[in-house]
């Protein structure tokens, strides 16, 4: 028992899917975009139209959001090896490998096949110049690539996503048909707040 | 410290151990800074409106960002139950991941709808109050303030103790309803 619950917690699946910051951010917003208008529609204290609203709302906020996300983080993605070259140019690890993709293949192989890869690589060098495997900044290369992510997704998640998806959600909501009847504006208390 | 000297230990350290805190904190800051302010920026909305949305907003930010952290640290403590060093390391990173996923879904929704509403109430009825008596005139009467205590008004004559030893022998509430009628 005791042990399942071990193995469970340390899944290394797991561990590998989390560490980079798109699953992490994914996988929340999901949750979110579930749990939110799940908890909306079990409260037992708003009249149903309401509820319906704000969980259609809720929902429609979320995926809406996933779907800026997941479209602009890659090109953040994709920068970062750019900028990495720019910053640390002595660093081997932004010479051996031309972009984001190639570094987590390797990132991702176990040491033997490391070691096959970089064989690869120095085969295919114009230059006498050789990459050695201890020389490569493996942390340096994987955090250049999640800390972009991680700013793309502040810019997209906090900047983005609220302006892009205010104009697009009442004509959707329209459409489907589900309006918040209740006058607003006289009535700050009733100011809808949408977390993201 | 050089500028990118400080950006590679950043880096390095987001690399060796990504930890699901720090991506969901970066957006909550982000989100305290930006959502008052485009809620502030709405020309749309009255004033009021607006001051209530921003304040509802920021606090949601400023409660998130430390039950982030707690959730997560709090949840990772959950790996020393597993012996193996490597084990534990993984069991850290995903007991954490599924800490923030919980303050996420349940702790700061749980959380806000329990401060923010008496937070908010408090200030906005407070105002409310503020705001029923407002002062019209800016002008302030220079004219002597009259002792009204002592002036023989029927309501200060009537607040005064009887003295008079006949009067007293009397009920005055006798009287009162008596009297010739008229029509």
């Amino acid at each position: 028992m005791i042990g399942g619950i071990q193995n469970l917690i340390s899944n290394p699946a797991l561990y590998n899917m989390t560490q980079s910051t798109v699953t992490q951010v994914t996988t929340e917003t999901c949750l979110k975009a579930i749990g939110r208008p799940a908890f909306i529609l079990g409260d037992k204290q708003i009249d149903p139209q309401t509820k319906k609203f704000s969980a259609t709302k809720e929902l429609l906020y979320q995926l809406t959001c996933l779907g800026i996300y997941l479209s602009m983080i890659h090109q953040f993605k994709r920068a970062s090896f750019a900028i990495g070259r720019k910053l640390f140019k002595n660093e081997s690890v932004f010479k051996a490998f031309k972009h984001p993709g190639e570094f987590m293949e390797y990132y991702k192989l176990d040491e033997a096949a490391r070691v096959k890869k970089l064989d690869e690589i120095n085969k295919n060098l114009k230059s006498r110049d050789k990459f050695v495997k201890e020389n490569l900044n493996l942390n340096l290369g994987k955090g250049i690539i999640e800390s972009c992510s991680i700013f793309g997704t502040v810019f997209g998640l906090a900047i983005l996503a609220p302006i892009v998806s205010h104009p697009l959600i009442h004509p959707i909501l329209k459409v489907m048909g589900v309006e918040n009847k209740q006058p607003q504006k006289n009535n700050p208390a009733a100011a809808q707040n949408t977390k993201g | 410290m050089s500028f990118n000297k400080l950006i590679k230990n950043v880096c390095e350290s987001i690399g060796k151990d990504n930890n699901p805190a720090y991506v969901v904190v970066a957006i909550a800051t982000a989100k305290g800074i930006f959502r008052p302010l485009f809620t502030m920026m709405d020309k749309k909305e009255s004033p009021e409106t607006k001051k209530y949305a921003a304040l509802r907003e920021g606090l949601t930010e400023i409660i998130a960002i430390p039950t982030y952290l707690a959730c997560g640290a709090l949840a990772g403590k959950g790996a020393k139950l597993v012996k193996d060093p490597e084990m534990a390391k993984r069991a850290k990173h995903n007991l954490r991941f599924v800490g923030v996923c919980a303050a996420a879904l349940i702790v700061i929704p749980g959380l806000c709808s329990l401060v923010i509403k008496p937070f908010t109430d408090m200030i906005f009825h407070k105002k409310d109050k503020d705001n029923k008596n407002p002062a019209k005139l800016d002008i302030i009467s220079k004219a002597p303030e009259i002792e009204t205590q002592n002036v023989n008004t029927v309501e200060n004559i009537s607040k005064k103790p009887i003295t008079n030893p006949v009067i007293q022998k009397y009920d005055i509430a006798a009287f009162t309803n008596n009297g010739m009628k008229v029509g």
